[in-house]
């Protein structure tokens, strides 16, 4: 677990300063989380784990800032900067490359026979699943030519505690994102469909801390409209 | 996806690694202040103050992330930033505008809430300081108990302003409530802030539960984030072990002659 060496390298020589609360102060030098192991605790992850998770119940200061950091992390315009953040700006050269060479793989992805029987293993028939093979969800609307498109459809899955779309033009680049607890969404007025144009979609389903379950990429194409 | 900006800064060009940290991550850093302030001027100068200093000593503070070895990093690097900004909006206030801002917050306070603000979250003095300040100056002759509840309310007084994401992260943790014996006597527990026997109690529980319960009851946090900071599935666990583990501290208070209406 990593100490936190200073916790007062910004202070300001001579500034009026608030005095820190003692609550704040206390074992600053005996194991407190750093900014590291706080990062790591609020994502859920470190080898240290149970050693933070031990520190947690006995020092109210970092308990305190494990509070403030999971608040500022699940606030809804930090995590939209956040997925914004780690969207790749790439050229566009790059990005019509990348899109075909996407374009392709999800024709391969789309035109593979399912062989899920392969997985069936001797004796499996007979035991419950385990959770770690809860299938993404199903997309069922819209697929293939479609006149216009309002609204998405996919299928619940169990312990999913939320969902993400994601839609990608014909080059691969995502034009939309929304996160839902339900199993529809409205596709926003916002986002210009282009008629005749070709989209894909992907729904993940949230079923545990950073665990996410994806769909299969489905792809619809809008009708032209008019004569 | 490793960061772009670590690239620049391996080569030791500063200049280009700050530019492209900056516009991946500017974002971020505005959305981070505006969770503590929302007037554009002031978000502007907590702005300037945070790039200010992430870009001091040759991006020190990136470097700390940097320096790691990449297979070290446990958490997301946008997760460590929110860490880092926190620290720095934290620092800014408490530096530099603290006071005043604090002072702003505590004008609607009832005269009793605002000496207790004051002292504790002004002066920075412990519950314990502030209750000896107020009782030996004869201003109020309260006793503990009590005292310590009128600290809980200001706590959330404070932290239910406009500015109360700000407060709330400025004033720290929240005290445990008292307990009975120091409900009914004029002394405090001598070197602690919390009750003891409550405290004593909480430790045991196990430490997930211990965990839950501080952050569930005390910081108040949604079940659903506390699941996921404790591990567990979902939030009908918290609420069901939360529960559970209430009833014990309460059955082990009671066979300390403490009861409810104790505390």
């Amino acid at each position: 677990m990593n100490v936190e060496g200073n916790l007062d390298d910004d202070a300001q020589p001579g500034a009026e300063s608030v005095r820190v609360h003692p609550a704040l102060r206390e074992n600053a030098s005996h194991g407190c989380l750093d900014e590291d192991a706080l990062a790591a605790f609020v994502s859920g992850v470190g080898a240290g784990r149970a050693e933070a998770l031990a520190h947690l119940t006995t020092c109210a200061r970092c308990r305190h800032a494990v509070a403030m950091l999971t608040r500022l992390v699940t606030d809804e315009h930090i995590a939209s900067e956040v997925r914004r953040s780690r969207a790749p700006a790439w050229p566009r050269r790059v990005r019509w490359t990348v899109g075909m060479a996407a374009a392709a793989a999800i024709a391969l992805l789309l035109l593979r026979p399912s062989r899920t029987d392969d997985l069936v293993l001797p004796g499996s028939e007979l035991r419950e699943p385990p959770i770690t093979v809860v299938g993404g969800p199903a997309l069922i609307a819209p697929r293939g030519r479609v006149a216009a498109v309002t609204i998405l459809t996919w299928s619940h899955v169990p312990r999913a505690a939320r969902y993400r779309l994601r839609l990608y033009d014909s080059v691969g680049t995502a034009v939309w994102e929304n996160e839902t607890t339900d199993t529809t969404v409205t596709v926003a007025s916002a986002i210009p469909l282009a008629s005749g144009a070709t989209y894909f979609w992907r729904v993940e389903a949230k079923t545990g801390r950073n665990r996410w379950v994806a769909s299969e990429l489905a792809q619809f194409t809008l009708a032209h409209s008019g004569p | 996806m490793e960061e772009a900006w670590l690239v620049p800064l391996g080569k030791g060009d500063c200049d280009k690694a700050w530019d492209v940290f900056l516009s991946s991550h500017r974002g971020l850093i505005l959305a981070t202040v505006r969770r503590y302030v929302q007037d554009y001027d002031d978000v502007m100068d907590v702005f300037a103050r945070v790039c200010e200093r992430l870009r001091a000593d040759r991006l020190a503070r990136l470097r700390r992330y940097a320096d790691k070895p990449q297979d070290t990093h446990t958490a997301r690097f946008s997760t460590w930033l929110v860490a880092v900004l926190r620290n720095l909006v934290i620092d800014w206030f408490r530096h530099r505008d603290g006071r005043k801002q604090l002072s702003n917050a505590a004008r609607a306070l009832p005269p009793l809430q605002q000496r207790i603000y004051e002292n504790v979250f002004l002066n920075g003095r412990s519950h314990v300081e502030a209750y000896e300040l107020l009782v030996s100056t004869g201003e109020h002759s309260l006793k503990f108990g009590s005292f310590l509840k009128e600290v809980a309310a200001t706590y959330r007084a404070v932290s239910a302003g406009r500015r109360g994401f700000l407060m709330a992260d400025l004033a720290g943790p929240v005290p445990l409530a008292p307990q009975s014996s120091s409900e009914h006597s004029s002394t405090p527990p001598p070197d602690v802030d919390d009750s003891p026997a409550l405290v004593e109690a909480l430790h045991t529980l196990p430490p997930d539960e211990q965990l839950a319960v501080q952050l569930f009851v005390i910081e108040e946090m949604p079940a659903a984030e506390v699941a996921d900071l404790v591990g567990w599935p979902n939030a009908k666990m918290v609420y069901n072990r939360v529960s559970r583990a209430l009833v014990a501290i309460r059955g082990q208070l009671e066979g300390q002659g403490l009861h409810r209406h104790d505390l």
